[in-house]
């Protein structure tokens, strides 16, 4: 039984949340959003996770609110870094459970619910799968360089970085043809309907949480924050 | 023209990978630079950057390979907590907008290339502007309420407006054209070599 | 099982034809080792099995195969995936995903196989390939032991009948080598038609129904294992252990490679040793050992936690030559380099390795064994007096090897070299010393006399017998 929070409701939350920040211009949003996220979080048993966000959230805060308190000169730039990373906190702690507690192969299966694209599905799991690859393989490139007396340096920074990009560009598209020569023996240009190892059905409770989630978004838009 | 098949789905998909990677390395690294590094971060990509749309270009050149490269890689950003509207949309529309330029044959001219990639990264810019363009008032009244002075609210406006949002957009858009012309300088001896 | 009638194909862009007149049968049953030199064909074979020749390479096909008597042409690429499985050796460019769990359920997805069957295959596949501890992990975290049969399980999961293997040696270790010869025979006795695409088939001793030998594009002989024993092929050795070497010479002189105690975080334990000029060292060590790391400390790819490291500026040729591959052409490649190299020399190196004639070729339009080679004359332009191989003979044939060997013996006159390798015939043509590591510590370290080659393949059996798991 899975009984797992359907991922597309983290990523529905999350894109929503981008958006408050344009049309609620009312700090009880932020409030909102950092009360609902936490609830997820405790829904998943993240306690250390909720606390660490909590104190940060509260810290962020309070820091805001005594630098415009007390008029501190010059000090106005970082009041608004503050308070950016504030109204960011909700969004990282839902960021959070996406990551931590579901699998690249997990979400791109849920977003075969919204009947994607299944060649752009495809293309997204092995950009995911990639990524990390990359960033190791930067540390590899430098330290071949300089094997071969080519090391990176700033002085020339155009043969630098072309010795740099070439070998990783080039290997691109020697990976994509591997890579696709073994994806057409796995079948990904089979057109039939895709299923997915991860069970993932709508489930009620995942209504329940998204329709929480609006009327508590939407009733405190309207209501505006006037008290 | 040439169509896309699975083989060209996967490439971009590599590719988009080393995009994002790069990416993060230089919209890092332009950020210390305050909002205005901010804004102007597509373009410092751009320079970078220009070099994996030159090899796109020269190896696949095929209708469309930008506007899916875009989506593939505006997907990830979704996927990572920063799908944001706006941008989305600058986004694919100036792609699809250098897909029509550029990727009509698969023999193109470095300036045309040049030209279809600084748009798309000006659409990339798109992201950041436009809120503070369109919302300016109540972007501005917000910050107010919430306690910051008026003074500095214009300020910091000011780098996303007029006379600075100009000056952004063509930051991006020479530094991405320059991008492409690096490309071209740092690649083109490996494709004289590609048939043979 | 298989039919292959007259079949001929030529790549797109291409006028001379890679399959002339190509005809052979498979039964059921089978164990089947197809061979030749590097471009005979042997891979263009497979990509016809597998149906990528046509559906991912262009070109022009004639002749046919049947598959169970209809031919391949009217089968979709679904009916093809579902008879006949591929075993991928490459972690690089096989994976699909990041979790083990997913990439077992990744071909079965694609076919829409229903959640409960797929849950059902699973578990019979982690139960006969051993991934139980292993299932729902980072594919890149786990040892490259359970990756190999993980991806076994993966050409599984959709019951095929037929199997394909690329060049499963070139790309495993002596022990992975042996334990696929394993499966193989297991396979078989299940009833499973093999196909091995490779130029070593140590692992293969005595389980092969046939040997089909392929000569620029054209079957030149279908064998017996016993026949083929006994032909005059140019045979890499089926018994490895069997033949005698002649015995190199031994006359290091002055120092140039010195560890004291060196320990790189948990994987390598107090290594000391030190290396001369004109000494050719092996190293041995099952995959996990540390060799590589080992490497990578001596060449400061990474630092070591502790002990002494005295060298000059080391070249180390790494197994994927991708990294290390920045020239517009093989002639440029060996042109990047900090000191001057004349045109002459270039040539020369490029002569001795066999690439002359692809001189203005783009180095990564090259073959895999070609890159290897080229980095190898890159090797023999520079000034290093420290030069590491990782590798070197993996995806070389029996003519490519020799010349390697040849050219490596030149280079110790004025260096030392240290070659990680698990090829046993490379290792006695062309080591003269041996060091052997396992659990990052020196087992063993012993110079090759008459008196200690036996050394060398009792390490062989233990590293073997170490990593033994019963299919």
């Amino acid at each position: 039984m899975n009984t797992k929070i359907n991922a597309l409701v983290l990523i529905f939350i999350n894109l929503i949340i981008p958006f408050s920040a344009m049309f609620a211009h009312n700090i009880f949003v932020t409030f909102f959003l950092f009360l609902f996220s936490a609830v997820l979080l405790l829904r998943f048993g993240k306690i250390r996770r909720f606390l660490k966000y909590s104190i940060a959230f509260l810290a962020l805060g309070m820091i805001y609110y005594l630098l415009l308190h007390f008029r501190i000169p010059h000090t106005d730039v970082f009041a608004m870094s503050f308070f950016i990373l504030f109204h960011f906190i909700p969004l990282m702690m839902i960021a959070s459970l996406l990551f931590y507690d579901y699998g690249p192969s997990e979400i791109l299966s849920t977003l075969q619910l919204l009947k994607l694209n299944r060649k752009f599905t495809i293309a997204l799991t092995i950009a995911l799968r990639y990524i990390p690859t990359f960033q190791a393989e930067f540390k590899i490139m430098k330290s071949s360089m300089a094997m071969r007396g080519i090391a990176f340096s700033w002085k020339r920074p155009l043969q630098s970085f072309s010795y740099f990009i070439t070998p990783q560009l080039f290997r691109c598209s020697l990976l994509a043809e591997e890579l696709t020569a073994a994806g057409i023996t796995k079948g990904i240009e089979y057109h039939g309907v895709r299923t997915s190892i991860y069970n993932i059905k709508w489930k009620k409770s995942d209504s329940f949480w998204l329709i929480s989630f609006l009327l508590g978004f939407i009733t405190i838009i309207l209501w505006g924050g006037h008290l | 023209m040439k169509t896309l098949k699975i083989k060209d789905y996967v490439f971009l998909a590599i590719i988009s990978a080393l995009y994002m990677v790069i990416y993060f390395i230089t919209a890092f690294s332009s950020s210390v630079l305050g909002p205005f590094g901010h804004n102007i971060s597509p373009g410092v990509f751009g320079l970078v950057g220009g070099t994996i749309i030159y090899f796109v270009a020269k190896k696949l050149g095929k209708m469309w390979q930008f506007t899916l490269l875009t989506i593939i890689i505006m997907g990830l950003f979704t996927l990572m907590g920063g799908g944001y509207l706006p941008w989305w949309i600058c986004s694919i529309l100036t792609a699809f907008l250098a897909d029509l330029i550029v990727s009509r044959s698969s023999d193109f001219t470095v300036w045309k290339l040049a030209l279809a990639f600084a748009i798309m990264q000006v659409g990339q810019t798109g992201g950041s502007l436009i809120p503070v363009m369109f919302f300016v008032d109540s972007y501005r009244q917000e910050w107010i309420s919430r306690g910051q002075s008026p003074e500095f609210m214009d300020a910091s406006i000011a780098v996303s407006q007029g006379g600075y949002a100009l000056l952004t957009i063509l930051i991006v858009f020479t530094l991405s054209f320059i991008g492409i012309y690096l490309g071209h300088f740092i690649l083109r001896k490996h494709f004289d070599n590609q048939n043979m | 099982m298989i039919k292959f009638n007259n079949l001929s194909f030529i790549y797109e862009g291409y006028e001379t034809e890679c399959l002339k007149n190509v005809n052979f049968t498979i039964e059921q049953g089978e164990v089947v080792l197809l061979t030749g030199l590097s471009g005979s064909g042997k891979s263009t074979v497979l990509k016809c099995l597998n149906g990528l020749i046509p559906h991912l390479y262009e070109g022009k096909l004639s002749g046919t195969i049947l598959l169970n008597g209809l031919p391949m042409a009217d089968l979709s690429a679904g009916d093809i995936n579902q008879t006949i499985g591929c075993v991928f050796q490459n972690p690089r460019s096989q994976f699909f995903t990041t979790s083990t769990l997913s990439e077992l359920a990744f071909a079965m997805e694609n076919y829409g196989i229903p959640y409960e069957e797929m849950q059902k295959q699973i578990a019979s596949l982690s139960e006969r390939f051993h991934l139980q501890p292993i299932l729902d992990r980072d594919i890149f975290q786990i040892s490259s032991g359970e990756r190999q049969r993980l991806s076994l399980a993966c050409s599984f999961s959709l019951n095929p009948k037929i199997l394909l293997f690329d060049e499963p040696s070139s790309n495993l270790d002596y022990a992975m080598t042996m334990q696929i010869g394993e499966y193989i025979r297991n396979f078989k006795e299940q009833g499973y038609s093999i196909l091995v695409a490779d130029h070593r088939y140590f692992y293969l001793n005595n389980l092969l129904d046939k040997v089909i030998v392929l000569e620029s594009g054209t079957v030149s002989g279908i064998y017996t294992e016993t026949e083929f024993k006994n032909s005059d092929y140019p045979l890499r050795q089926f018994t490895l252990f069997d033949t005698d070497y002649p015995l190199l010479s031994y006359d290091p002189e002055e120092t140039y490679l010195e560890l004291k105690n060196i320990s790189y975080q948990t994987i390598l334990k107090n290594i000391s040793f030190s290396a001369r000029k004109r000494e050719v060292i092996a190293i041995l060590g099952k995959n996990g050992a540390g060799k590589t790391t080992l490497a990578k400390v001596i060449c400061g790819m990474e630092p070591s936690t502790s002990g002494q490291l005295n060298t000059p500026p080391v070249m180390f040729i790494m197994q994927d030559s991708d990294y290390q591959l920045f020239g517009t052409s093989a002639e440029n490649e060996l042109s990047i380099c900090p000191h001057p190299v004349s045109r002459e020399q270039i040539h020369q190196a490029l002569d001795r390795v066999g690439l002359l004639p692809l001189r203005h070729r783009h180095p990564f339009n090259l073959s895999g064994g070609e890159k290897q080679r080229l980095q190898i004359a890159a090797a023999t332009v520079s000034q290093n007096k420290v030069i590491i191989f990782d590798e070197p003979t993996s995806g070389l044939d029996y003519y490519s090897m020799h010349a390697v060997s040849d050219l490596i013996s030149e280079l110790a006159d004025r260096c030392c070299l240290l070659i990680i390798s698990h090829d046993y015939e490379f290792i006695r043509k062309t080591a003269n010393r041996i060091i052997y590591l396992a659990d990052g510590q020196i087992q063993a370290d012993f110079v090759l006399t008459a008196e200690t080659t036996s050394q060398v393949a009792a390490i062989f059996h233990q590293m073997k017998g170490e990593n033994h798991e019963n299919p």
